[in-house]
């Protein structure tokens, strides 16, 4: 048995940077969504993005968990109930890079090219996110498969994206997704 | 006035003699490597994998002197050495004697090109550091004088 959070932030990275559904396993809704490995890489160290020490090198296309709060879920929960459903907060940031000094840093997706690019930071920023909301929001690609457990229910976003400008060339984009999920009451979720 | 670029070499050999004697006295506890690593795709991706690394390590042993310091948090930092408190350190190195006949270096091996598939770092072992080593990165390059380079590096996530 691992820790609750560690089984639901490795689904959001699975989804995010492994490649979850990509190979059609979840369907074609699924497949539609998920996000091909290599677009976007997971912090180095686990270190938060906005840690002005992050490399340079690691930070274009760089996601990072970052959970915000936990709450019971508003519906009707008795203590004694199984499941328990819950409902946490968690932020998903993502990183960009610009400036013409940082071209050689871009990790480039399709048909982007770094001397284009490199000036639409807010655009890319904001396209990221809305790239990670398609999957993230997709039942099957949350919910599918292996059943988990603690099992996602929902992730769905609050509020909007936010861009934020770092300077030296560093923009990060926050959004913030409830996501709901039930626990087995008999389990002690013990890391 | 021409440029006299054979005195200019002749200095940078005299002042490598200087580096080196000062090496050999033992005064110079640091040892300061400039590593390079090679990826086969964009570093941190999942798929990526290290493709080869070069170790540079500089000989003379160069000067090494804290240029103050800023505080800082690393995800992966080592506390261990400051009892917990996490300081991002800033070291001054050099003067390094710019390439000559008898050795030195070029500001393109002391500072090599950046890319999405390469992480440079600066790995810093000695008295003042962890065991085995801290790692660095570079924030500044003065080569503005004629025989020498001296750079500055920070400490980075580990």
């Amino acid at each position: 048995m691992t820790s609750a959070f560690a089984a639901l932030e490795d689904r959001l990275y699975d989804i995010m940077i492994n490649g979850r559904g990509v190979n059609g396993a979840l369907g074609s809704d699924a497949l539609a969504k998920s996000i091909p490995v290599g677009r976007f890489r997971q912090a180095r160290m686990n270190a938060p993005l906005r840690d002005t020490t992050y490399p340079s090198v690691d930070f274009d296309r760089a996601v990072f968990v970052e959970w915000l709060a936990d709450a019971d879920d508003p519906t009707i929960n008795n203590p004694i109930d199984n499941p328990q459903h819950r409902e946490a907060r968690v932020a998903i940031c993502n990183a960009v890079t610009y400036g013409n000094a940082v071209t050689d840093f871009l990790v480039l997706a399709g048909t982007e090219v770094a001397a284009t690019v490199i000036d639409q930071p807010r655009q890319r920023a904001l396209n990221d996110s809305a790239r990670i909301q398609r999957a993230l929001g997709n039942p099957d690609l949350l919910r599918g498969g292996t059943p988990l457990d603690p099992a996602p229910l929902a992730c769905v976003r609050e509020g909007g994206t936010t861009l934020e400008d770092m300077g030296a060339g560093r923009m990060l984009a926050t959004t913030v997704y409830a996501l709901r999920y039930q626990m087995d009451n008999a389990t002690a979720y013990d890391p | 006035m021409a440029d006299n670029l054979a005195a200019r070499l002749a200095h940078r050999n005299a002042a490598l003699t200087g580096r080196r004697a000062a090496e050999r006295t033992g005064v110079r506890s640091v040892s300061v490597s400039v590593i390079t690593e090679t990826w086969s795709g964009p570093t941190q991706v999942s798929t990526s994998t290290l493709a080869s690394t070069s170790t540079l390590v500089l000989s003379p042993r160069p000067k090494v002197v804290p240029a103050g310091e800023e505080p800082g948090y690393f995800g992966g930092g080592n506390s261990a050495i400051s009892g917990g408190r996490l300081i991002a350190g800033t070291y001054r190195i050099g003067p390094i004697t710019l390439a000559t006949t008898g050795g030195g270096y070029t500001v393109d091996q002391l500072s090599p090109p950046g890319a999405s598939n390469t992480r440079i770092y600066y790995f810093l072992a000695g008295d003042e550091f962890s065991d085995g080593g801290e790692r660095f990165e570079l924030t500044d390059v003065d080569a503005s004088r004629p025989h020498q380079v001296t750079l500055t590096v920070r400490r980075t996530a580990q």
